[in-house]
């Protein structure tokens, strides 16, 4: 889980492309999407772990259990 | 918080005297702890005695075969200096992984052992080197100082006021912190002292706190691999089991914990 000592520095710059369809010139914008990264992580997990028995959040003790019952050979610990 | 009464002392005779005058007052080392719990009215101490002022409690001084390290020595001092960063690095490291940058600055050598958290790290480090405790009154050997959750040998009007550290040959201090808030949920301290024997300590784990691991230790004066503790497990039944691990997984980060630092030593 990162938190803000985690942070690098960063410089944050913005971009200006102004709307040709509306006469004030502005988009609308909704959240940002990060739909994708939970399925890549957890079918990565099933995969790696060969049981789809596993729910989110993948917590290090539930990879943990289900490594013992997989029996998979693990590069470290 | 509750109102309470501030008083800074300007030496340990003052803070014992305030100590045996005030029934419910408490000893303010850096904070880092009591301050928090004030402030979620789970203390409610009716003095508050500041040590942080006595700079006779601060510094770190090398002693024959042994450091001496004074009780309100901050955690930044005992990791950044550069006679305990060659000679224990296990402590220097140790020290180094506690909190964050504030608690570095604030957080105390004494303040933590005195509390005796069963997630603090410095119990481990203690209890695996072999330390002596030295308070206002006597010596206390680390093996009998902690004796349970948040509790220790002191006596109520009893001050830590330096810690002795005997030089060993390796040292090296391995945890597991929680992700969230990075207190450490298995925690291995190993040792090989001056004179060869082995110790390894554990903190974050124990239902009683921090303990020795002696089928460790024996496994390790003999040969001192990762492959030797490697086959080792600590009983799942005195261990703690709480919303961050059960005392299954935390029994397998012991194991994890100290072959992690038998290498690194």
């Amino acid at each position: 889980m990162p938190r803000a000592d985690d942070l690098p520095y960063f410089k944050v710059m913005t971009t200006e492309t102004v709307c040709p369809g509306n006469p004030l010139g502005i988009k609308g914008c909704g959240e940002a999407g990060a739909i994708g990264s939970p399925p890549a992580i957890i079918n990565a997990l099933t995969d790696a772990l060969g049981t789809e028995e596993l729910t989110m959040p993948a917590t290090a003790e539930k990879v943990w259990r289900l490594a013992q019952t997989a029996r998979v050979p693990m590069a470290a610990e | 918080m509750y109102a309470t009464n501030y008083h800074c002392a300007g030496s340990v005779n003052e803070a014992t005297g305030l100590l045996t005058a005030n029934d419910e007052a408490k000893i303010l080392p850096g904070g880092q702890t009591l301050i928090p719990t004030m402030k979620q009215r789970l203390s409610a101490p009716s003095d508050v005695i500041d040590i942080s002022r006595i700079e006779t409690l601060r510094g770190v001084g090398k002693d024959g075969d042994a450091y001496v390290i004074g009780a309100g020595t901050r955690h930044a001092e005992v990791a950044g200096h550069a006679g305990l960063q060659v000679d224990i690095p296990g402590l220097a490291a140790l020290a180094g992984k506690i909190g964050d940058p504030h608690v570095h600055h604030r957080g105390t050598i004494g303040g933590s052992i005195a509390n005796n958290d069963p997630a603090a790290d410095y119990p481990a480090g203690m209890l695996g080197l072999g330390a002596t405790i030295i308070t206002s009154k006597r010596e206390i050997a680390a093996d009998d100082f902690f004796t349970g959750l948040f509790e220790t040998a002191l006596d109520e009007d009893e001050i830590i006021t330096t810690v002795r550290v005997p030089v060993p040959q390796k040292s090296s201090y391995a945890k597991f912190p929680n992700p969230a808030s990075r207190y450490v949920m298995a925690g291995v301290f190993v040792a090989k002292l001056a004179d060869g024997s082995v110790r390894v300590a554990v903190t974050g784990a124990g239902a009683d706190g921090i303990f020795r691991v002696p089928e460790m230790e024996s496994a390790l004066s003999g040969n001192w691999s990762a492959d030797a503790v490697a086959g080792i497990a600590v009983s799942p039944a005195d261990l703690l089991g709480d919303i961050h691990g059960s005392a299954e997984y935390r029994a397998n980060l012991v194991t994890v914990m100290a072959k992690r630092a038998v290498v690194a030593a």
